[in-house]
């Protein structure tokens, strides 16, 4: 048990009642800012203002805006993770505001801009989240179908769409074995086109997503992928196709999801990278399968992925070039129950492998062991006491350092195979 | 050594989240209708007798009557037109709001937090609108009554014939 650092010693206790202050004094700025209507912008009053000011153009009465923003703290014991964190860290927020119009009966134009920074991986700094054109040309109360252009999230598992908004979330972090943070950008969005339909039956919907596309990837996901941290290397040819297929019941008592993803792309080494790169193709390939009971107060979600990850010649030995395969494994169950509307606890376990086939990464010999999995289990709660409003705070008790980055952990021979890790949040929305 | 600190942080949580039990204990009462969704289907009839909300649109819409289904589709914004083409606008009281609620377990039959889900789907990844929010059940009445496609819901007591009462299969 000695490997064991406990959660609760004297430093850490310390950076967490510090990062809690500091948090609740951002907490304060936000609270003053909400009500002096710099921030709180409601819907209906805003549009009405608005429009008495710009009565001729009645389209700006139509414009629907939203936005969120969100402050995290974490601090671990061992480890780094979502900047400096084993001194307590704030390097984990986001900002959006996002603006929809139904231009027309079928069609409608939605773009947000998002400020999102995830420790110290790029990029830095405000994106175009999304920009979309939909265009519905199948709507009835049975049938709905319909194709959007433009910058699109992907459609995949639960939670992938809706991942940067914190208070739409029940946990702090989503389970790392299925949403990386580090790669979110892999899978998150991309520039394309998709169709999406949907069928009402007696005893729920079901709903069909297909989407293809550019991902948006930068070199902190080069490096990931080649397994290279110091890579100057470049992707091209990058595609990534999407496929989800879910059913929901009508009362919202359950509902399922099967989801594919495959994200291909050519790599070129750079100049400086060392001599076992070179030029070749990787391909990444993920199944998802998704499932969520609601029953009473309580919520049962789990979700498994298969992740097949192929590196083609992109290695070579001094036989010449060789061909790397990865069969890796995610899963995580979680149960979480409300008290009230407003207060909900949750319990989560949440392993990911890298070799399905060597969960303890015996064989594994470029590295640590302890690199090859990780297995955590998070207790937390969430207080939402407005549709606005929510503040959560959560324990992780890790063991394995998979998903732990190496952007924030240089030192892989450093890296602590038993870490904890504690996080607090505050998040607005309107 | 470990899993004693362990015990000692899900004890101290429990402790954070009880109070939450008392001081909103009136809550309860709303959880336990939550509750009642799974039984609803067989105490339905006796539940229409009770139901205090009544579905209410625009004057000059055709149906006088919409399904269970149709009617989870509208609200799930899933739905956007009428039959005869007229877009359809959505006006529900804010999430905390008791009639709110009540609208979504009673005559929805919906867990309130599952329609929640969908609707941000829709708000925060670009792929639809939410719906329109007012602030009591007079502005609900009267931006129903001004908007053509509009519909919402109002508590038993209130109406004033003109608005369009719509019939739940």
């Amino acid at each position: 048990m000695v490997q064991y650092i406990s959660l609760l010693s004297a430093k850490m206790s310390q950076i967490m009642l510090k990062g809690l202050r500091r948090l609740a004094m951002f907490g304060g700025i936000m609270f003053s800012l909400s009500s002096s209507h710099l921030l709180a912008v409601d819907n209906n009053t805003k549009t009405e203002d608005f429009g008495s000011k710009l009565e001729s153009a009645t389209w700006m009465n139509e414009i629907k805006w939203h936005g969120f923003i969100s402050q995290n703290f974490v601090a671990t014991d061992e480890n780094d993770f979502l900047g400096s964190s084993s001194d307590g860290s704030f390097k984990s927020n986001e900002a959006a505001l996002n603006a929809s119009w139904r231009a027309a009966d079928s069609l409608q134009l939605a773009l947000q801009g998002l400020y999102k920074q995830i420790g110290n991986a790029n990029p830095k700094g405000g994106r175009v989240d999304y920009a979309i054109v939909d265009w519905r040309f199948l709507d009835n109360f049975t049938n709905g179908a319909g194709f959007r252009f433009g910058r699109i999230k992907n459609p995949y598992g639960f939670f992938n769409e809706t991942r940067d908004v914190a208070v739409t979330n029940t946990s702090i972090l989503l389970p790392e074995s299925v949403y990386v943070d580090y790669l979110s950008q892999l899978f998150h969005s991309s520039d394309g086109a998709g169709f999406y339909g949907h069928n009402e039956n007696e005893y729920g919907t079901l709903l069909f997503n297909v989407q293809f596309g550019r991902p948006i990837l930068n070199n902190q996901i080069i490096s990931t992928l080649v397994g290279n941290p110091d890579t100057e290397g470049d992707i091209s040819k990058e595609r990534g196709g999407f496929a989800r297929l879910a059913y929901e019941d009508g009362a919202g008592l359950w509902r399922a999801a099967i989801s594919y993803a495959h994200f291909t792309g050519d790599f070129s080494r750079g100049p400086t990278d060392p001599l076992y790169l070179r030029d070749g193709s990787l391909s990444i390939e993920q199944l998802l399968l998704s499932l969520e009971l609601n029953w009473n107060s309580w919520q049962f979600v789990t979700e498994i992925q298969r992740r097949n990850t192929e590196l083609e010649s992109i290695y070579q030995s001094m036989a010449g070039p060789f061909d790397i395969v990865e069969k890796g494994l995610g899963y995580y169950f979680q149960a979480a129950y409300k008290f009230t509307p407003a207060w909900t606890v949750y319990l989560r376990r949440d392993e990911a492998f890298r070799f399905k086939d060597d969960r303890h990464g015996k064989e594994f010999a470029l590295g640590n062991a302890h690199g090859t999995f990780a297995k955590d289990t998070t207790l937390g709660f969430r207080y939402s006491p407005s549709f606005e409003w929510s503040f959560a705070m959560e324990v992780h008790q890790i063991d394995g350092t998979y998903w732990l980055p190496n952007i924030e952990n240089p030192d892989v021979a450093a890296q602590q195979r038993y870490w904890n890790m504690f996080l607090a949040q505050i998040a607005y929305r309107f | 050594m470990f899993k004693k600190k362990f015990l000692l942080l899900v004890i101290s949580f429990l402790i954070i989240s009880l109070p939450a039990r008392d001081v909103l204990a009136n809550e309860e009462q709303s959880i336990q209708d939550e509750n009642q969704i799974q039984s609803s289907e067989q105490e339905q009839e006796v539940e229409e007798l009770s139901s205090a909300n009544r579905v209410i649109a625009h004057q000059d819409l055709q149906n006088n009557e919409l399904s269970l289904n149709e009617l989870r589709a509208i609200f799930s914004l899933r739905a956007r037109k009428w039959p005869d083409g007229t877009p359809i606008t959505v006006f529900v009281l804010r999430d905390e709001h008791e009639a709110h609620r009540q609208f979504l377990l009673k005559t929805l039959k919906m867990l309130p937090h599952q329609l929640r889900r969908q609707w941000d789907r829709y708000i925060y990844s670009g792929i639809g609108q939410g719906p329109t929010v007012v602030e009591s059940p007079e502005e609900m009445l009267s931006r129903v009554k001004s908007t053509p496609g509009g519909i919402g819901y109002i508590e038993g007591g209130m109406s004033d014939g003109s608005v369009h009462i719509l019939t739940i299969r």
